[in-house]
């Protein structure tokens, strides 16, 4: 069985069709690349993965690990194990990184019926994440997100990640905004978190991520579904080509 | 003990309750103004003048501050009219004049010639006599609170201006309202201005207000202001009132949907003065901005009141009270902002900054918000202090004198609200009168 | 806040949280008269709207009756986005935790001055009287 078993999947937001039948089928510790032009339906497809209000589901179905993960609200989804790297973090004034993170570790492990983490086991823990992905604890510090530079707020999307230790993470435009030290960074501490018991899927619109996070699939996104797959060869000829063949295919 | 107390009537409102007397008998037009008048009379009769126990004159106590009342202005004789053709306080801008004189409308004042196609003017005393259709719009917005100062205008309702500009219609020159007081007497006016905008109707207005300096003459005017939807204003408005007069001004305005509107107010005149503004955001996607500057000294004291009240989802306001105070002026700035029930994605802002150039100098500042909506962004910001010792410091050291340095600062931070002015040569006639100010100031 | 004396500094933080169909008015004075001469105050004043039918008002009054006052005064309202919601969702917290982080940090600026005890307390008071307010 997949581990996201994605299959004819529409989708409407404001009126307009978004998602047009995509199919995607990703299995325990694979890597997928989706790769897309702006307006393809990439970030609308993870946020509908993840629950995000806002979007209709007029169609298709997707499973995770069998289950109806449309059904389920976006809490659950996460203590499931699907993690979703934003885009745009969201910034919360007043409420500290290591509280943020603390919380979001508890409440996953609490509904999956684990017991809470203590304090200094956890701060053990983040230390140790922190490290790989060269955060510093100060900025642990300060506010969740809020003034952090574009690298600081990606680098603490991956760190969010290692700790809540999804079994799918997606990773939306993980690179935009990053120079190339800081995609260096966040890159090496995506592939720490390769395993055999985890999936990943790394949407992008470019290709030199993928130099760095190399996928074992890479899929080419248009018009809202999966037009072409192919090895990570696909994404050469794309960088090559340009998306123009595809969309015109689509 | 809270025995009830009668309040004494001041002189002040003695004199006004026997001249809404003599009004009662004087004027008398069409039914629906008539009544309107009288109900504003018993109202103003009942409350008398404002004093600072009334929330929204706090800081402006008119019954303590207001002695006497003037006699109702005469309708001004040759000599007057004679007089007011000079007081232009732009003369170098090319504009429509509608002149009124102590109140009155002067027609041979005005240029009412070759209007544009789709705009009415009117007298508004000659179309009350005629029982015009538009008179009827005339109290038609009517704020959340009773106003001695618009309670008042109207009971002495009786002369001003009617503009409205129809459909799709547009100002090819600004339309100038030229208040003008003129004598040697004091005397209380009361005038009227209702402006009524069609839809897409795009509209370039200036009211300003003039007269001798010490004159105590008492200027009472309200202007009503419909803006239909997809309309386009822009407002400039300067009070220049001689140094001893009392102003007292009320502008209502009902706004529509996916309006802009830009209101720059700059008072300048006036002992006393009040200027009360509520802006009603009627329509959805609105886009409203009030930039105001004032320039106090002496004893001067203003008061600028202003209700936002954002009753339709999706409006923008921005809203900006600058006040340079010097001598032992008194700058007062009340802004409120009012969210309706359902007015979401309201986005709001208001920002008052009081420069205090003495010692003897006050501001009062009440930036008020009410919301009754969640998704809402909505603020205000207020400052006082002194001009920046730093900045000064760093003007010093590179040589440019202290008076001159303080006189760059001043003007900078008060032209904040008038360098968005639209109208080139309104910017820069209001500029060089900040900068006239400032050299005055010595 | 009434500044009488000279170099005298002042500080109002008012963060207000209105849920459900409850009002929360803030109404404040803050004056500085003549003789005091370098007053300062800074006054911030939060309101947090949680739900369509509830209600915040801000009232201060300011005055400055000598020019080396400093006053400033911020006031903003808010409201918990469903954008910080569902990223927080994201993160596995529910609906109701959500809300409890975001008024926390809201709060948090006021709760920090408070002892120990009380601000263990206050915490716990918002969090009931918050149960409900979403969902």
């Amino acid at each position: 069985m997949a581990l996201l078993e994605v299959k004819n999947l529409q989708v409407e937001a404001g009126g307009k069709k978004i998602l047009n039948g995509l199919d995607l089928s990703v299995n325990v510790g694979e890597v997928h690349a989706i790769m897309g032009p702006n307006g393809s339906g990439k970030s609308t497809f993870s946020y509908v993965l993840a629950g995000k209000p806002g979007y209709k589901i007029t169609g298709g179905s997707a499973r995770f690990e069998g289950e109806d993960l449309l059904a389920l609200a976006p809490d659950e989804r996460a203590a499931k194990g699907l993690f979703l790297a934003f885009q745009y973090p969201l910034e919360i004034p007043g409420v500290t990184t290591m509280t943020f993170l603390r919380t979001a570790v508890n409440a996953v492990r609490k509904k999956r019926g684990e017991a809470e983490i203590s304090t200094p086991d956890f701060l053990r823990f983040v230390r140790e994440k922190a490290a790989a992905l060269h955060i510093d604890l100060e900025m642990l510090k300060r506010a969740v997100n809020v003034g952090f530079s574009g690298g600081e707020k990606k680098r603490n999307e991956i760190l969010q990640m290692a700790l809540l230790e999804p079994k799918l993470g997606v990773l939306d435009e993980t690179d935009s905004g990053l120079d190339i030290d800081a995609l260096k960074v966040v890159a090496e501490g995506v592939n720490k978190l390769r395993s055999k018991k985890r999936a990943i899927i790394v949407i992008t619109h470019y290709q030199r991520l993928l130099d760095h996070i190399v996928p074992d699939i890479v899929h080419v996104m248009a018009k809202g579904k999966i037009v072409r797959s192919g090895g990570p060869e696909l994404a050469l000829e794309l960088e090559k080509k340009g998306y123009a063949a595809f969309e015109q295919a689509a | 003990m809270n025995a009830e107390v009668k309040p004494i009537r001041t002189p002040a409102e003695q004199a006004l309750a026997a001249a809404i007397e003599t009004a009662r008998a004087k004027f008398s037009s069409a039914k629906p103004v008539a009544k309107l008048r009288e109900k504003a009379a018993m109202s103003f009769l009942e409350s008398g003048l404002p004093h600072r126990r009334i929330e929204e004159w706090k800081y402006t106590d008119l019954r303590a501050l207001m002695r006497e009342a003037a006699p109702l202005a005469p309708p001004p004789d040759a000599a007057a009219i004679k007089a007011a053709k000079t007081l232009d306080p732009f003369p170098g801008i090319e504009a429509r004049r509608l002149v009124l004189v102590n109140g009155t409308f002067v027609p041979e004042l005005s240029d009412l010639k070759a209007l544009e196609a789709g705009l009415t003017i009117l007298p508004l005393a000659r179309a009350l006599a005629e029982g015009h259709k538009l008179t009827g719009k005339i109290g038609a917005i009517v704020p959340d609170t009773y106003d001695a100062a618009l309670a008042l205008n109207t009971a002495f309702l009786n002369d001003g201006i009617i503009i409205a500009l129809e459909k799709d219609a547009k100002t090819e020159k600004p339309i100038h309202i030229i208040h003008c007081n003129v004598g040697k007497s004091p005397v209380a006016t009361f005038a009227r201005a209702l402006i009524l905008l069609g839809a897409s109707a795009r509209a370039h207005i200036i009211e300003s207000f003039v007269g001798p300096d010490g004159v105590g003459y008492q200027a009472n005017s309200a202007l009503e202001l419909h803006a239909g939807d997809d309309s386009k204003l822009d407002f400039v408005r300067l009070q220049a009132e001689g140094d001893t007069a009392l102003h007292l001004a009320t502008l209502l305005a009902e706004i529509g949907a996916r309006v802009k509107f830009s209101l720059h107010p700059v008072t300048m005149g006036a002992a006393l003065s009040r200027f009360s503004v509520l802006l009603r955001f009627a329509g959805a996607g609105t886009e409203g901005k009030l930039a105001a500057a004032n320039l106090l000294r002496g004893r001067q004291h203003a008061d600028t009141t202003l209700v936002v009240d954002h009753a339709a989802p999706g409006c923008s306001s921005r809203e900006l009270n600058k006040s340079a105070l010097d001598g032992a002026s008194r700058g007062i700035f009340q802004g409120k902002i009012i969210v309706r029930h359902g007015a979401q994605k309201t986005d709001a802002r208001m920002a008052t900054h009081a420069l205090l150039l003495s010692d003897n100098a006050e501001s009062d500042n009440k930036p008020e918000l009410e919301i009754f909506a969640d998704d809402v962004q909505c603020g205000h910001g207020a400052t006082s202090g002194a001009l920046d010792e730093t900045l000064l410091f760093y003007f010093l050291a590179r040589g440019i004198p202290r008076e001159q340095a303080e006189a760059l600062l001043i003007q900078s931070f008060v032209g904040e609200a008038i360098e968005t002015i639209a109208h080139d040569g309104l910017r820069e006639a209001l500029m060089e009168r900040a900068s006239n100010w400032l050299k005055e100031r010595g | 806040m009434i500044h009488l004396g000279k170099n005298s500094t002042s500080r109002i933080i008012s963060k207000g949280i209105a849920a459900a169909s409850s009002n929360n008015t803030y109404r404040g004075l803050v004056s500085a008269h003549r003789k005091a001469t370098g007053a300062r105050n800074f006054t911030n004043c939060d309101s947090l709207l949680i739900g369509n039918n509830c209600g915040a008002h801000t009232v201060p009054y300011i005055e400055a009756k000598n020019s080396s006052a400093v006053f400033e005064h911020e006031a903003t309202t808010s409201k918990i986005s469903e954008d910080t919601l569902f990223y927080c969702m994201q993160r596995g917290l529910s609906a109701e935790e959500a809300v409890a982080v975001v008024v926390n940090g809201f709060v948090k600026d006021v709760l920090q001055q408070l002892p120990m005890e009380f601000a263990v307390e206050a915490q716990k008071l918002i969090a009931i009287s918050l149960e409900g307010s979403v969902g």
